[in-house]
């Protein structure tokens, strides 16, 4: 923790940071009172336009405006406000120096405010359709910005006596006898001004961060469960406010929204003229292939910035998802999370460990179905989560805690699919294929017969698991890879060759059995039967035959037994998961259970990191939410998705939480002595200062 | 008999292709113990390259085979080092998941920037001729067409001159010596990281090459042609005992002559050809589990 070097005389009151700020506040003051603003065009005949002032807009403003011009205005508010706080702001700093230390930040953020609603100004104007044809002329736009972004820079320039929890400035150099070539000064620069970025905001959100400290997962869960009832109430007329394309509230956190933009980008033609198909006639390769790429630069900026109401472009979209995501998802949350953290840590050390599980998971429950009951697309989602969250757990046991190299998960999913489905088919519903149901059974035996297919698929996703266990004994690593490849490819191969099945067509008029209770129910006996597995004195033998198999062998643990009892779990979990699947598709066909599935349950569970369930989890999830949102790009949606994967192996090979869990405070925490002291000990440090 | 000569000729075109895709996996794998997942794109790549050079720059086919072995080779060599490289210290399995996503993006990326078009060969570029005798023999209703004799003849040079480089020159020695010991060999003063170069030249030039051959054989190419052919290639390169470049070579063969007679003789005891994929894996399955290092290769023996 260096000191950033002073530039000023010790002693000297007047800086050069607060005297730029106070310039920057007064030119914004004086921008939005003088300079023009808009150029309004009232009337065909120019009688009422010409130049008006911000000041004069704001104070004209009558009545008549609805509320989407009314919110479209508030910047005009925003501007003023923001001057005179950074005048008060550097005006104090001036004159009580003791206060310093807090004022580069709020300066900061009063002046990132007012850049923020210069570009909320950019993109409101052209809905306020009550003031007609507000064109953005207005020099005062910019004479504003320049000041906004002079507040912000007078943040980096040092002041005596400033000590900032930074250790690289922007500027700093490293150290000497560092031979750098000349091109990496850049580099070196962006890297230390992100870090600084990253320590303001930091420094920001400590007190949110303090004040969250010690706060039970259950608090977080209900208020995740409030924000999810908040935005079922909330969320049409803020969609509504916020002039969503279609007026519909984002599917999914808005990350849909913004990649929307994008889908009509063509990216085939940059490299199409150098590999023409035979019907193509290209002149001049080189080109054709330059035209495309100028036209699809043009098509980006256009996507990047439209702002046409119907497509919106991103810059457009980003505010209100931001706005929203804020609104509904995020304040909400904090909010609840820190109204609920005595009461639920109270009640958490009330209860036992159990009831205090059962507890947090109905919590949980109650938000996810409230969530996916808005649409059908999110309950469709979550259902993808919760068979992509046991496909990950079940691997990982395999890839994480027992280090073998499994490739093939995906066929284990369809053996489960298949038998699943076809038991239910054939017992229980009148279909083609198998004609009418053999049982005749009341409505609550198809919940039990549909459980019992879903294990029969589990079991028989096992035995064929035991293809994969026996092999096992004598090979390793590599050669173990390619035998649970094999085993992909010869389950695919033999359902592919199994007509009365459906072979390669596929099987139709799997009965839609699996809805958000059945995922819900199953993914958490997943999780938790394997939780419970690898953390039992059994685990820890899977753990040992990853560390040293021979070492385990020689301490006593039986290594086949554990092999074939890992192999067998992880693949009936994961026939499990492939039956409610295939329920919820209504059509199985061997081509989903290829490769390609099996490499998405290896990018979870290496995303998440080995030998971690919570990792796993939260992979499959954020996986899951990835691979909706990038639904609009196509194609590039796997150009995307691998290059997320290289970057992560190359800068965090381990993954999100290799090898560890996440802290996820389920029992409540008992406010101890020893940390009230240090919460004073905090507040002391504090006056000293 | 004329039944099966012409089956054997299938099977010794498809398994030489094999052959030489296997050929790269498994040198890479000797040098680097790394699993080149990417290797089955290269190949496609290759291909493309291939279309690249008789579409757009009218080349021959020989001078057309050595551009894209050059230019793959190349490309080969710079995926090595960005995304291999740095990953030389990490784990073994962030290497090959990296692999994974680096063939990933060569195919999707492969189509999102060319389009989803087919390619393949201009007429001119081989025309295929059947040949009425072979070395005086009559050959009746056996079809024998020169781009088999020339798919036949050229896998079988390369694999020569592969395993002359491999045995006989100073670079292959470093490669042996870095596949026995990699630890000892920069002590020696050999340069790690060109021996590790040379090997990618090497062995993505082989997919290039095999890519033209599949392609001229087969003349459908497109982006995800890689996908199935380089994971059956990989699987040959193991039967065979990755690492050893003869291992690849009679994996290759072996899984061409399974997948070319299991249906061609199948059909008579009532096995469709559809049967292949199975039946070929559950061999190979078969052969993996009584001999667990593949055909050639050599149990590391684990000292405690």
């Amino acid at each position: 923790m260096s000191a950033i070097t002073p530039n000023s005389q010790p002693g000297s009151r007047m800086w050069a940071g607060e005297a730029l700020a106070l310039i920057c506040a007064l030119v914004m003051l004086a921008a939005f009172l003088f300079m023009p603003w808009y150029e309004l065009n009232v009337d065909e005949d120019g009688a009422g336009g010409g130049m008006i002032s911000g000041y004069r807009i704001a104070a004209d403003m009558g009545g008549d405006l609805d509320l989407a011009g009314r919110a479209s205005h508030m910047f005009l508010i925003v501007v003023p406000l923001a001057a005179i706080s950074a005048l008060v702001m550097a005006g104090w700093g001036l004159l009580a120096p003791q206060y310093e230390r807090r004022l580069p930040g709020l300066i900061l953020l009063v002046g990132l405010a007012a850049v923020g609603y210069y570009y909320g100004a950019f993109f409101f104007e052209n809905r306020a359709q009550s003031v007609d044809a507000i064109a953005f002329t207005g020099s005062g736009y910019y004479v504003a910005l320049f000041a906004a972004l002079g507040l912000i820079v007078q943040v980096v320039i040092p002041r005596p006596g400033v000590t900032l929890n930074v250790s690289l400035s922007p500027l700093a150099l490293p150290p000497i006898g560092e031979a750098r070539a000349w091109w990496g000064w850049p580099f070196v620069w962006a890297r230390g001004l992100l870090r600084w970025l990253g320590a303001v905001v930091g420094w920001l959100l400590a007190p949110v961060q303090r004040a969250l400290s010690g706060t039970p997962t259950l608090a977080f869960l209900l208020g995740i469960w409030a924000a999810v009832e908040l935005e079922r109430r909330a969320a049409d007329p803020l969609a509504r406010l916020l002039e969503f394309r279609r007026d519909r509230p984002p599917g999914l956190f808005g990350a849909t929204k913004l990649l929307e933009p994008f889908s009509d980008l063509d990216f085939s033609g940059i490299l199409a003229p150098f590999f023409p198909a035979p019907s193509d006639n290209y002149d001049a390769p080189l080109r054709s292939s330059w035209d495309a790429i100028s036209q699809l630069v043009k098509a980006f900026t256009n996507a990047m910035t439209t702002q046409d109401p119907r497509n919106p472009g991103f810059f457009d979209v980003l505010g209100d998802v931001v706005i929203y995501d804020l609104l509904i998802y995020i304040i909400p949350i904090i909010i609840v999370a820190l109204l609920f953290k005595a009461l639920s840590n109270r009640l958490l050390l009330r209860l036992p460990f159990w009831g205090g599980i059962s507890l947090q998971l109905i919590v949980l429950y109650l938000a996810v179905d409230s969530w996916g009951s808005l649409s059908d697309y999110r309950e469709l989602v979550l259902i993808y989560m919760g068979v992509n969250i046991m496909l990950s757990v079940s691997l990982n046991l395999v890839n994480g805690y027992m280090g073998e190299f499994s490739v093939g998960h995906a066929g284990f999913m369809a053996v489960g699919a298949y038998v699943a489905s076809v038991l239910t088919m054939w017992l229980f519903t009148d279909e083609k294929v198998f004609g009418d149901a053999v049982l005749s059974v009341p409505g609550w035996g198809l919940t039990i017969g549909f459980f019992i297919a879903l294990i029969a698929g589990g079991v028989a996703a096992a035995l064929a698991g035991l293809l994969v266990a026996f092999p096992s004994f004598r090979t390793r690593g590599d050669y173990l890879a390619i035998v649970t490849l094999a085993v992909n490819f010869i389950v695919t191969g033999v359902i592919n060759n199994i007509s009365a099945v459906g072979g390669p067509r596929g099987l139709n008029g799997v009965p839609l059995w699996t809805d958000l209770r059945w995922i819900f129910f199953m993914t958490v006996l997943s999780v938790i039967a394997i939780y419970n597995l690898v953390s039992s004195t059994f685990g820890k033998g899977i753990i040992a035959v990853r560390e040293d198999e021979i070492a385990a062998e020689l301490m006593g643990v039986h290594t086949r037994r554990v092999k074939l009892v890992a192999f067998l779990v992880s693949s009936f979990i994961a026939g499990m998961s492939g039956g409610l699947f295939a329920h919820v598709l209504a059509y199985v066909n061997p081509g989903v259970f290829g490769i390609m599935k099996s490499t998405e349950a290896l990018v979870m569970v290496y995303l998440g990191g080995m030998g971690s369930i919570s990792g796993s989890v939260i992979a499959a999830v954020l996986f899951t939410i990835l691979i909706e949102a990038f639904r609009p790009l196509a194609v590039l949606k796997w150009v995307v998705i691998p290059l997320i994967l290289i970057l992560l192996m190359l800068y965090r090979p381990q993954g999100l939480f290799g090898f560890r869990e996440i802290n996820l405070n389920l029992k409540g925490t008992p406010e101890s002595p020893s940390q009230r002291s240090e919460k004073e000990g905090a507040v002391d440090d504090a006056v000293a200062d | 008999m004329e039944f099966f000569v012409q089956q054997f000729f299938n099977g010794l075109q498809l398994g030489s292709l094999y052959a030489l895709i296997a050929l790269g996996y498994t040198m890479v794998y000797g040098v680097l113990l790394l699993i080149n997942f990417a290797h089955g794109d290269i190949f496609m790549v290759g291909a493309f390259l291939g279309v690249f050079g008789s579409m757009v720059l009218d080349l021959p086919f020989a001078l057309t085979l050595v551009l894209a072995m050059v230019l793959t080779g190349m490309m080969g060599v710079g995926i090595e080092r960005v995304a291999y490289k740095p990953l030389r210290q990490a784990s073994r399995l962030s290497v090959v998941i990296t692999a994974l996503g680096v063939g990933l993006l060569l195919e999707n990326g492969m189509l999102a920037l060319t389009g989803a078009d087919p390619r393949s060969y201009p007429a001119n570029f081989i025309e295929t001729k059947a040949y009425d005798s072979f070395l005086g023999i009559g050959l009746g209703d056996v079809s024998i067409t020169n781009v088999k004799i020339l798919i036949i003849v050229l896998a079988a040079l390369l694999f020569l001159g592969l395993y002359t480089i491999v045995q006989r020159t100073k670079w292959g020695m470093a490669m042996r010596a870095i596949s026995y010991d990699k630890f000892a060999v920069p002590l020696m003063g050999v340069s790690q990281d060109q021996v590790i170069s040379i090997t990618f030249f090497l062995g993505t030039a082989l997919a290039a090459a095999g890519g033209i051959l599949w392609g001229v054989a087969f003349p459908v190419l497109n982006p995800y042609m890689g996908l199935r052919v380089g994971w059956k290639a990989f699987i040959a390169a193991v039967v065979g005992g990755i690492g050893d470049i003869r291992g690849a070579a009679v994996g290759g063969l072996l899984l061409g002559f399974i997948e070319i007679f299991v249906p061609a003789y199948g059909k008579s005891i009532g096995i469709s050809s559809t049967w292949r994929d199975p039946i070929a894996f559950g061999l190979l399955l078969i052969i993996l589990v009584v001999r667990p290092t593949g055909l050639f290769g050599v149990a590391r023996r684990q000292k405690v």
